[in-house]
């Protein structure tokens, strides 16, 4: 059967459906009933035709039904479910509030996801994450943090110890896809990596796809994090916050209209630098270096059909020396959306988005002064349409245009008429795509979808012809001159075969390609990022992964087990050439060597999601290759975030409603290293000879964490709730090992010491949160 | 260049912050010495400073000494015109003391050892020449000072430039001491009163004489490289590594310099 057919078939049995018999459709939103904020992949099942739906990233849901008299269970975990009986013989709306439950012990749960979804879900490698899970996990300094908690999950793994960075299953940093309401986030990290730019209190949804990435997205090669902000309460107002030991927030809420629109703004700052100026010792009393975020969101439901948001996000890293020396960084976005319906099966979102990442840094203590800014916009459009043709239909399509716009570097000299700038480079990038989920039988189901991609450098440019990694000649393009395209087709598939209500079998395949990506040698991410945009020089990365994988649960979804197994083989991949110089180095692609990478694993998730006991066992066996030609001489090596065995084992105990105990402990492997294996003398200096790239590691990494929360007890008429977090971090104190040191003997050049450089010993923390 | 060593300061500020700290282990490196030859020379504009030293590799953990290479054939090649070097000290070879270099000249070195032939080549750009230097307290160190100096980069664009220093007499020659410098982002600007050493140990009274050398693209790599190697590794920066940044053929390393040299002299005062 050819591709084209295999699109088709389904579509005319969609046809022959619509006509057989007359359907009417029951849609709307479900929704907390206590905040309105909508709820993300709620269900509706049709208790007679045991069939159903769940409601999308906005909380609408539509279901076209023959005309009949049908029982409509509404049903979210953590949710007191709410049934009804509907005669349905018109089209129907019908926005549901559930309340959530008075959490009983027994019945506590880890999870926002519904019932059983794990199995019965068509996509595979997709990780939710519940902000409630979040709250209690003990955490680096008690800061809850998105993405230190996804990367305890399999097939996820932290580049360096306390960075909130993460690698998907052999990818790289720069091929993570972060979006938050939709809007790309560049840098997602404050204060060197220690921190995510995400603040958990903003936060009402987070997916991460780690292989099968929907076709409505793409971009980037491994994986898509894709975050959604709270909407805000649109009953009452409300505040949160807490107060830790390096930083405090607060988050406002409440309505604009009562039932119609809501604000949620959120705020924090760390306050180290607050104290450092306590200090008499100059060395660090003149330090200030801190972070502050905000973020808004606004909504309003014009009528039933149509709905707007606005939604923003501004982050900033400071740090300066005195008035000698100032360093700054960070992320803004902004993200406009219309929600309408054209009629009661075809939803759409209309998205206007704005990103932008920069960094600037200068001196005001020497003569002369100087001053380096860096930053990259992006501008985009996507216009999302889901049509639900029937319980068992559902098809996706949209487009999207994107300007991406990025200042490598302009260094200036204050007073001396002396200005150094990489030249900009400006690129569009154009997307279409169109997915459809079909339930093909009660056994049976399949999410088939294709994207394509088209990428196009435009001028203002100079663009540098490069032979042997060399300047051969340059050529200069005027105002929107288009000098190169690239373009391509993204199929992605998966499907999943029900072997009973509690087990499935699923399979998947996505291509992936990736215009975009970030000139960094560092480990873990730094704040002197530069993208860089495919060009006639640097071919676009194309990935194309395949899984497969076991989906079981036990005792009335209780426990949760999955066995996924994958093969990722990356081409067009970037690796820097030795001491390359990244920063604000105008012919950066002489700099850049190819070559190919692959990665294959098998990733095994143990999960309890109820009772006073539940957690989670994550192990994942994996391993990260990267094949150059012109780097290693020649030779495959092992990519620097290669960690085989990883093992991290997630437990909270319940003792009472009010009493939570944590616990984690996370194994890996030891990170990639690369030793000196012989020396010589230069000066009067002993400089080391690496051996092969990557070629030794770390000593294996291990942790525990330990988290004690205590929430105040609950009063009637009380509106002030709140609890103590207390966490050890590293509570057995090992002294991981970030990177190794090497140190010439004070009295015997000749004698080198080995030093494991340690980060984070055992830190404790306290953090206090509430809600009134 | 400055300001990279500047967000160095904002990791290491960061890092303070949770206490980071070093262990020795043993990293279980086996002896992998391969005996390569080691060439450390350079050819400057000034009498007295040329000269070319030769050695070998050694395992890098198990404490022996390099060995000399007293044995060799070191010529030094200029404008058709070839100068031997003969060994004059274990493992360091001169010229006759009329041997001078000349800016603006290409001088192309060989070295004969055990039958094998090593060459590099290297042409001596402009020199960097000092307005003046002085002396400031360390900020954090009542033992330790600044060296400040006052200069005008040269017109020329792409020029690369190392600064030493020897006090009272002794020359510094360890490379994490060593400074440099390249105009490719600002050049042509008149530098006053510039931090060229940041921290350097001594007395009150002690004489300090700042050399600078013109160097080249490759030789300002060798160097960061050098010095990245032995700097304690900041988290989230890349981390040493790589293949040995020379301009030896034939599998030796280290480097040949030809390089135009000034000095400046100033004495250590608060």
């Amino acid at each position: 059967m050819t591709g084209r057919n295999f699109l088709i078939i389904p579509f005319l049995l969609l046809t022959i459906g619509s006509f057989a018999q007359e359907k009417y459709t029951v849609s709307g939103y479900l929704k907390d009933k206590n905040s309105g904020e909508t709820l993300i992949g709620a269900t509706v099942f049709v208790k007679e035709l045991q069939t159903g739906t769940s409601a999308n990233a906005y909380g609408f849901y539509s279901l076209s039904l023959p005309k009949g008299t049908y029982t409509l269970q509404y049903s979210f975990i953590g949710y007191t479910p709410f049934e009804e009986t509907l005669v349905l013989n018109a089209n129907t709306v019908k926005t549901v509030e559930l309340e959530p439950q008075n959490v009983q012990l027994e019945s506590i749960v880890i999870s926002s996801k519904k019932k059983d979804e794990n199995v019965t879900r068509t996509q595979m490698s997709v990780i939710k994450m519940d902000t409630k899970t979040m709250s209690t996990l003990p955490v680096l300094m008690g800061e809850s943090d998105i993405m230190k908690t996804i990367q305890l999950m399999p097939g996820v793994q932290a580049p360096v110890e306390g960075s909130s960075g993460f690698n998907v299953r052999g990818g790289s940093a720069d091929q993570n896809l972060i979006l938050l309401d939709e809007a790309p986030v560049y840098n997602a990290t404050h204060l060197l990596g220690f921190f995510s730019v995400f603040n958990s209190d903003a936060i009402k949804d987070a997916t991460l796809y780690k292989g099968d990435i929907p076709a409505s997205n793409g971009g980037r090669l491994s994986s898509l994090l894709d975050i959604r902000m709270k909407d805000g309460n649109d009953k009452e107002f409300h505040g949160s916050g807490g107060i830790g030991i390096i930083s405090s927030r607060l988050a406002l809420e409440g309505p604009l209209k009562k039932g119609k629109g809501s604000f949620f703004i959120s705020g924090r700052r760390t306050y180290v630098d607050l104290f450092l100026k306590l200090s008499s010792d100059s060395t660090i009393n003149k330090n200030r270096l801190y972070f502050y975020d905000v973020n808004a969101k606004l909504n309003y439901q014009l009528n039933d059909n149509n709905r707007i948001f606005l939604s923003g996000y501004y982050g900033r890293d400071f740090y300066g020396y005195g008035k000698d020396f100032y360093f700054g960084w960070g992320n803004a976005t902004l993200t406009a959306r219309w929600n309408h319906l054209f009629t009661s099966k075809l939803f759409s979102n209309l998205t206007f988005l704005y990103s932008n990442y920069g960094y600037g840094l200068g001196t005001n203590s020497s003569t002369p002064n100087f001053e380096w800014t860096s930053g990259m916009d992006n501008l985009s459009a996507k216009y999302d349409f889901t049509n639900y043709f029937s319980p068992n239909s559902t098809i996706r399509f949209g487009v999207q245009g994107i300007l991406h716009f990025i200042q490598p570097g302009k260094f200036s000299v204050t007073d001396q008429n002396s200005e150094y700038k990489v030249p900009d480079r400006k690129a569009l990038e154009y997307a279409a795509y169109i997915q459809h989920e079909l339930k093909i039988n009660e056994k049976l189901s399949v999410n088939y979808g294709l994207r394509f991609s088209m990428f196009q450098n435009i001028g203002t440019a100079t663009v540098y012809e490069i032979k042997n990694f060399q300047v051969a000649d340059t050529v200069h393009y005027g105002q929107m001159d288009i000098y190169h395209t690239y373009m391509g087709l993204e199929p992605r598939f998966s499907g999943t075969y029900l072997l009973n209500s509690t087990s499935s079998i699923k399979a998947s395949y996505s291509r992936t390609r990736q215009y975009l990506q970030l000139a960094s040698n560092s480990v873990g991410g730094s704040p002197l990022d530069v993208w860089f945009p495919a060009s006639s020089y640097v071919k676009p990365q194309i990935s194309d992964q395949v899984g497969i994988g076991y989906f079981r649960n036990f005792k009335n979804n209780t426990y949760e087990c999955s066995v996924e197994g994958f093969y990722k083989n990356m081409r067009n991949q970037i690796d820097f050439k030795d001491n390359a110089n990244l920063i604000l180095n105008n012919q950066m692609e002489t700099e850049l060597r190819f070559g190919n990478a692959k990665s294959y694993g098998l990733e095994v998730l143990l999960r309890k999601n109820t009772g006073k006991f539940n957690g989670w066992i994550s192990y994942t066996l994996s391993k990260a290759l990267r094949d150059f030609p012109d780097i290693n001489n020649g030779k495959e090596y092992v990519a620097s975030y290669d960690h085989p065995n990883n093992l991290t084992i997630v437990a909270s105990y319940n003792f009472s409603q009010r009493v939570v105990l944590s616990a984690n402990w996370v194994y890996y492997s030891g990170t990639p290293v690369t030793y000196p294996t012989m020396r010589y003398t230069y000066g009067t200096t002993s400089l080391p000879i690496y051996g092969d790239k990557n070629g030794n590691r770390l000593p294996a990494y291990h942790r525990l964490d330990l988290s004690l929360t205590v929430r105040s007890k609950k009063k009637a008429n009380r509106h002030w709730s709140g609890e103590w977090n207390f966490a050890v971090y590293n509570a057995y104190n090992r002294a991981n090992a970030y990177s190794v040191y090497f140190e010439q003997d004070k009295n015997n050049p000749d004698i080198m010491h080995a030093y494991k450089m340690v980060m984070f010993r055992m830190i404790p923390s306290i953090t206090y949160n509430f809600k009134f | 260049m400055n300001q990279i060593r500047k967000i160095h300061m904002v990791a290491i500020a960061a890092v303070a912050l949770w206490g980071c700290g070093k262990v020795e282990f043993d990293p279980g490196i086996a002896n992998q010495n391969k005996n390569l030859v080691v060439v450390e020379g350079q050819v400057t504009d000034q009498p007295g400073m040329q000269f070319v030293k030769l050695s070998r590799t050694a395992s890098y953990m198990d404490g022996t000494s390099p060995a000399q290479i007293n044995d060799a054939l070191v010529t030094v090649s200029v404008d058709n015109h070839t100068v031997a070097f003969t060994n004059t000290a274990p493992g360091y070879y001169t010229p006759p003391v009329d041997f001078i270099g000349e800016v603006g000249k290409t001088y192309n070195l060989s070295v004969l050892v055990d039958g094998k032939t090593y060459e590099a080549t290297s042409t001596m750009h402009q020199p960097l020449a000092l307005d003046s230097v002085s002396t400031k307290d360390f900020e954090y160190d009542t033992d330790y000072f600044e060296i400040r100096a006052s200069f005008t980069d040269n017109p020329q664009k792409g020029e690369y430039f190392m600064f030493k220093y020897s006090r009272n007499g002794v020359m510094n020659d360890s490379i994490a001491s060593w400074s440099y410098y390249d105009d490719l982002i600002a050049n042509n600007v008149h530098f006053i009163d510039t931090r060229i050493f940041a921290n350097i140990y001594g007395h009150v009274g002690d004489t300090i004489v700042v050399y600078t050398y013109s160097t080249n693209k490759l030789y300002n790599t060798f160097i960061e490289s050098a010095q990245k190697s032995l700097q304690e590794p900041i988290p989230f920066m890349s981390q040493p590594g790589g293949e040995a940044v020379t301009n030896v053929s034939n599998g030796a390393v280290g480097f040949f310099l030809a390089t135009a040299v000034r000095t400046k002299e100033t004495l250590l005062e608060h």
